[in-house]
């Protein structure tokens, strides 16, 4: 098998000083190999952004370590950058201020080229042009400016962008959350079959555990600098063990199931315990003291919870067996029924 | 509140000293021998040397700035070297033409800018243009030339308002307006630009926000939208700019108060500067960089008070 | 170079430009160009008017005042550019390096800023000169030096607004070292905000050091400095208006110039870094020729009734409709989605209702009625009434849409104000049981927060508490849930939905996402490309949609898929732009049923079966399809 392409070793990240400090990542631990996809999932304030941007070495590192195709990050100085760039890119989640807007596409996509790969300006115009047409451009976009395309289609020029470096990871920070849905769906086509091609690995961040689950072979789910769930694809979206994990699916609007969480607006410094305790219909008062670890499932993933045995296994919807909750209006109600029928849900009643 | 306000006295030990220093340490170059300024050059080397042990001449000049500090500390700015009388009386003297002069400059600016930029803001272009040009007039103008033809207009062709003099608020409050309405107007056209443009500018901006919007579908009077909602959100940048514009106007009294003649701090600077008065020139830079201190000071506070998150960071 | 190109397009600047650049070529050749030697005087025509021989006049000496002030610009010239050498010598490396490294030397550096801002300048020159004063140069250096702290300012904030952009990140990223991503990404930015500084600076040194000229420091008499000449005209203005007239105007009309060239510059640089960035990009074009179709009465059962909605927003040359023909009718109680992507013209239909359409846009067509009466007909005065009483609007972003000075009891106030008269106390129970309504725990902790100490949910719940206050028979929502995060997402619609059954109030619920409009309505519109292109009960879409365009769409959805290692269906191309809207149906581009009858002519909405329309010819069809795969 081999050495994890990237491997993070109780990661934390801590931004501002002293006692106004905040600790955005909190000890994450995580593994990509070639050519898989790692899904990232996490609302806001879960700390997923933070830890691309340590990935890619755009903030430091407070404690623990980032390896990248062996070599630790953390310890990299000039060579180390070059060597980073060259195994790890990223696309970015804003299309509208991802590409330099007095720069033309031509020079922006020979930036990571030239820097990387040290070529001329000839090659890597060729290899622009190239890497355009390969994500569905033509081939005269390389002489236009930025402003000239749509929000899809700038995205794909971000892609471009960061395959010129021949990278083997490329971090995808909410790529496509910012994009309608058909233009989404063009753009995650696109990813996969550039992975098929290139034989890159991803680790792929967004809030929308569909569309993760779509692209990922693991999914791990994060909260507030924690990781509190990790498995399987399959196993994470659709028959979650942890309580966070099967709230996010139950909140998901077209279930029909009323929202799991409380009202409670959490918007305190996390404390000693779990961070999902003040949210969480299982907790007890170990959970307010006691920060859960990690422990493995049988399924092949690990959730941290120490409630776990009492958080009833899901079904194959994903939520949670109960009956319709009160306050829930005929429409919902209706709406979940029809999900039943119809054609394009047949992946429920199959499983 | 008060870490503010600790920290912007903070602030005006370090300006204070600054500019004292700036200033005792450029007269103190000064080539010559100051007492011969003062005795003549018929008086006698002794005479001399003894004027200079007198006044502390002779000494270093650190321990020349020490002594002058440590008065300083107390109120006493020591004695002009002109006419022996004290720096302070003298200066508390003229202080209240100076600040009638600049605090209502600086008013005018404000008002007219804040008028003619919101004007600006929410009329159409046309009218944009018009303020536009107009507030470009004010900045483009010299102070000392519109002093000037203001004069020649208002004072000399209709004898409406005094060319120049200065008429105390003690002797006859109308006599103290009139004497003041040019010299106002004159310093604080300069101003009016920058407030004018700032003001557009960032009132154009609020009056985009999705606020604005939401509060005109729940039916709130637009009046109420644009001066109590818009502008305070604007007002932020604005104050910062006055306390700037402020400084400036300091300067520009200077020149006001020669054309005009007024018994302020700006025209005894000149004539102590042209006389190398020292003490005299001391005392005037640490009051300006006091004055300085007290606006931004007060420009801090109303900051506070309009934008909520400065309070609480 | 480009900029000097762009500013000579247009009028002011390149006026401007030209002045100034004859004023320094007076200053630069005055021995050859200026008719007389400046201090010639023979005292035959003196404080005479503007003739052949003297097109400026002369002063008390007989001397020509045009070759005076042509003499005069060579201080002029010289003082401004070593004032202004000075600033940018010392500034412009400080404001950079500081800007670009922060940390603990920014830190250093501000407050140096700061004291030095706070220097009276005038005071100081003054200073200088009386210290050395047969050196000007010292006190223009000086004055350079005092100049410096407003720049720094200026450019470091410039430099720190290129440096928190994300193509930055991408360039770093991208491993482009400090001093390429310097070079190629941050100098280009600041190279305007620099050159506008430049031109401010200049202004400035001409205004002070004119005005030294005037207090008599500088240029000695006899030789002429613009400073001192209108000195010198002061005591002969009785005599002689031109000698005032003349040095006056020559510093206004420079510093104008000065000013109105900086003007252009700023402008040029913020167009250069946000042209054109519109979302969704609308190419300019000609309007073209649009084919009226006769649209129907409004319904009078309907509270809310629409027909043939048009909007549209100027663009380059003329305008162009967002919005292309809208009917929508909501019943009392009812709740109505409106699906679309964007660029399909939802949001705009749905703040036209209250006109409260942002920029420029405006209702070009169309009738809106609600309970009987004309809403476009209404004053302003009657709208303002209408508008929170009858209808309510909440928008995307939740805190964007709280004043962010006023407290939430403040807030609250005003939206109540609007609509009645309150005395503080019934205003501050109203506004609790508003916030009761909302289910916003402590309410009274609540009223005194400002909108920046609220979570994402909390803001939009106060947003919606606001929207009721005038207890709206209607609420349009667009986008009320985009924002937050999916489990607040679902409160807040739980919250909706509780709303709408407990007030009995309508709701218009706006949204890119097909899975919100059916948590919460019955009934649901498709718009693409201006239009709706469907009308449906919520189920009966899911179901079987009757568009090629709405098929599409709920099958290219992740949620939708069953076989994770198959490509997501996609709809080829993109949507387009309003202005290329085609004459026929707008989606004929993309779809895979299209013929030739949909380019022939603008197709129209069909009723299917009851409460079931659709904009396709082929509707029909598309419904036996989805029929058999039922089946299947």
């Amino acid at each position: 098998m081999g050495a994890p392409l990237l491997s993070v070793q109780d990661l934390h990240v801590r931004y501002g000083l002293g006692r106004r400090g905040f600790e955005a990542v909190r000890g994450v631990s995580l593994e990509i190999r070639a050519g898989e996809t790692v899904g990232l999932v996490g609302e806001s304030g879960s700390g997923k952004t933070t830890l691309a941007r340590a990935v890619l070495g755009l903030v430091p590192v407070t404690a623990g370590s980032i390896s990248v195709a062996g070599q630790r990050v953390a310890d990299a100085g000039r060579g180390g950058r070059k060597l980073l760039a060259s195994t790890v890119q990223a696309v970015f989640q804003d299309p509208y201020s991802s590409l330099n807007p007095a720069l033309k596409i031509g020079a922006t996509l020979a930036e990571p080229y030239r820097a990387v790969r040290g070529g001329t300006a000839g090659d890597a115009r060729k290899l622009a042009v190239e890497m355009l047409q390969r994500v569905g451009l033509e081939p005269d976009a390389v002489d236009r400016y930025p402003a000239s395309f749509s929000g899809g289609q700038r995205q794909r020029i971000a892609v471009a962008r960061a395959l010129m470096a021949s990278p083997q990871l490329v971090i995808c920070d909410e790529s496509v959350s910012a994009l309608d849905l058909s233009v989404q769906a063009q753009v995650l086509n696109l990813l996969r079959s550039l992975q098929r091609e290139y034989e890159l690995s991803y680790l792929f961040i967004g809030h929308d555990l569909d569309v993760v689950r779509y692209m990922s072979h693991r999914i791990v789910v994060m909260y507030r600098g924690l990781v509190l769930e990790h498995g399987p694809a399959d196993q994470v979206a659709r028959r979650p063990r942890h309580p966070y994990t099967q709230a996010l699916i139950a909140s998901a609007p077209g279930r029909g199931a009323a929202p799991s969480a409380s009202v409670r607006p959490a918007a305190t410094a996390p404390g000693a315990g779990c961070p999902f305790q003040p949210r969480c219909r299982f907790a007890v008062a170990r959970c307010a003291i006691e920060a859960p670890e990690l422990r493995p499932l049988d399924t092949g993933g690990a959730a941290a919870c120490h409630q776990l045995d009492e958080v009833p296994a899901p079904d194959g919807a994903g939520t949670q067996q109960q009956a319709a909750a009160p306050g829930a209006s005929e429409e919902g109600a209706r709406a979940h029924r029809a999900d039943a029928k119809t054609p394009m849900r047949r992946d429920l009643n199959e499983k | 509140m008060l870490r503010l306000v600790i920290r912007r006295l903070a602030l005006a030990v370090p300006l204070v000293f600054v500019v004292s220093f700036i200033t005792f340490g450029l007269v103190a170059l000064t080539p010559g021998d100051p007492a011969v300024d003062l005795l003549g050059t018929s008086a006698s080397r002794a005479a001399d040397a003894a004027l200079d042990r007198q006044l502390g001449f002779n000494r270093s000049i650190w321990v020349q700035y020490w002594h002058w500090l440590e008065k300083a500390v107390h109120g006493n700015f020591g004695v002009s070297l002109l006419n022996q009388q004290a720096v302070t009386t003298q200066l508390n003297q003229r202080l209240p033409v100076t600040l009638a002069l600049v605090i209502g400059a600086t008013l005018v600016a404000a008002v007219g800018g804040i008028a003619l930029g919101t004007l600006s803001a929410t009329h159409g272009v046309r009218v944009g243009r018009t303020t536009d040009a107009f507030a470009m007039l004010g900045f483009a103008i010299p102070t000392f030339w519109l002093g000037i033809v203001l004069v020649d207009i208002f004072a000399v062709k209709l004898p409406l308002l005094p060319a120049t003099g200065w008429v105390p608020l003690s002797q006859s409050a109308w006599g103290w307006l009139k004497s003041l309405v040019l010299p106002v107007v004159t310093l604080g056209a300069g101003g009016i630009t920058a407030v004018t443009k700032q003001t557009r500018d960032a009132m154009r901006e609020t009056l985009t926000r999705e606020y604005v919007y939401a509060l005109r579908a729940d039916g709130v009077a637009e009046w109420r939208i644009v001066y109590v909602h818009a502008l305070r959100n604007a007002a932020i940048p604005i104050l910062t700019l006055l306390g700037t514009i402020f400084v400036g106007l300091l300067g520009g009294s200077v020149i006001v108060e020669q054309v005009f003649t007024l018994p302020g701090l700006g025209s005894l600077a000149v004539t102590a500067t042209q006389a190398h008065d020292l003490p005299v020139i001391e005392g005037i830079a640490v009051y300006f960089a006091l004055g300085v201190v007290v606006v931004n000071l007060a420009v801090d506070l109303l900051y506070g008070w309009l934008n909520p998150k400065a309070r609480v960071s | 170079m480009k900029l000097l190109r762009q500013l000579l397009r247009r009028p002011l600047a390149a006026v401007s430009l030209a002045i100034l650049t004859a004023i320094v070529i007076c200053a630069i050749f005055a021995p050859l160009l200026a008719p007389d030697p400046p201090n010639y005087g023979p005292l035959v025509h003196i404080l005479a008017g503007p003739s052949w021989s003297h097109p400026l006049g002369t002063d008390e000496l007989g001397r020509d005042l045009l070759s005076r002030l042509m003499y005069g610009a060579r201080p002029a010239l010289l003082q401004t550019l070593e004032v202004v050498g000075t600033t940018l010598l010392l500034g412009l490396p400080l404001g950079l390096v500081s800007g670009y490294v922060g940390g603990r030397l920014d830190r250093v550096v501000m407050r140096a800023v700061d004291v030095g801002m706070a220097i009276p300048s005038m005071v100081v020159i003054l200073i200088v000169l009386s210290v050395f004063p047969t050196d000007f140069y010292i006190a223009t250096i000086a004055l350079g030096v005092l100049l410096v702290p407003p720049l720094v300012r200026n450019i470091r904030g410039a430099v720190i607004a290129v440096r928190g952009e994300l193509f930055v990140d991408a360039a770093r990223v991208a491993g482009l070292s400090r001093g390429r991503i310097v070079v190629r990404h941050i100098l280009p930015r600041v190279q305007g905000p620099v050159l506008v500084q430049v031109t401010l600076l200049s202004a400035i040194a001409l205004l002070f050091t004119s005005g030294l000229g005037y207090l008599g420091f500088g240029v000695q008499p006899p030789n002429p400095s613009w400073g001192t000449m209108v000195g010198e005209a002061q005591r002969y203005i009785n005599q002689d208006i031109w000698m005032l007239v003349d040095s006056g105007g020559v510093l206004a009309v420079t510093v104008l110039c000065l000013g109105l060239l900086g003007d252009a510059i700023r402008d040029l640089s913020v167009e250069a870094w946000t042209g054109g960035v519109t979302r969704p990009a609308a190419a300019a074009a000609a309007a073209r020729e649009r084919l009226v179709l006769p649209a129907s009465e409004p319904d009078p059962a309907a509270l809310l009734s629409v027909r043939g909605l048009q909007v549209s927003f100027p663009d380059g040359s003329g305008e162009v409709a967002v919005v292309d023909g809208v009917d929508l009718d909501i019943a009392a109680g009812e709740t109505l989605g409106l699906i679309g992507e964007s660029g399909c013209g939802k949001t705009s239909v749905a703040r036209s209702i209250m006109q409260l359409l942002r920029g420029n846009g405006r209702v070009s067509g169309g009738r809106i009625m609600f309970d009987g009466v004309d809403v476009l007909g209404l004053d302003a005065r009657e709208l303002r009434q209408f508008r929170g009483s009858q209808v309510g609007y909440i928008s995307q972003e939740p805190h964007t849409g709280l004043d962010p000075t006023f407290r939430v009891g403040a807030i609250l106030r005003e939206a109540l104000r609007a609509h009645g008269s309150y005395s503080r106390q019934e205003a501050r129970r109203r506004a609790i049981e508003l916030l009761e309504q909302v289910r916003l725990p402590d309410p009274e902790r609540v009223l005194a927060l400002y909108p920046h100490e609220l979570s994402g949910g909390m803001a939009q719940r106060v947003a919606i508490a606001r929207a009721l206050a005038g207890k709206p028979r209607l609420l349009i929502a667009d986008e009320p849930t985009t924002a937050l995060d999916v489990t607040v997402q679902a409160e807040i619609l739980d919250l909706l939905r509780s709303l709408v059954s407990e007030t009995g109030m309508a709701l218009l619920l706006v949204s890119h996402d097909c899975w919100v409009i059916a948590e919460l309505c019955t009934r649901v519109l498709v718009m693409y490309a201006g239009e709706v292109v469907e009308e449906a009960p919520v189920e009966a879409l899911f179901a079987a949609p009757a568009h090629p365009y709405s098929r599409r769409l709920l099958q290219a959805d992740p949620r939708a898929v069953t076989d994770d290692s198959k490509p997501l269906p996609t709809i080829p191309g993109a949507v387009p732009p309003p202005s290329t809207w085609p004459r026929g149906c707008h989606f004929k581009d993309r779809c895979d049923l299209a013929r030739d009858a949909c380019a022939a002519a603008p197709v129209v909405l069909t009723e299917l079966e009851s409460s079931r329309r659709s904009r396709c010819l082929y509707a029909h069809e598309l419904l036996d399809q989805n029929l058999l795969t039922e089946v299947r």
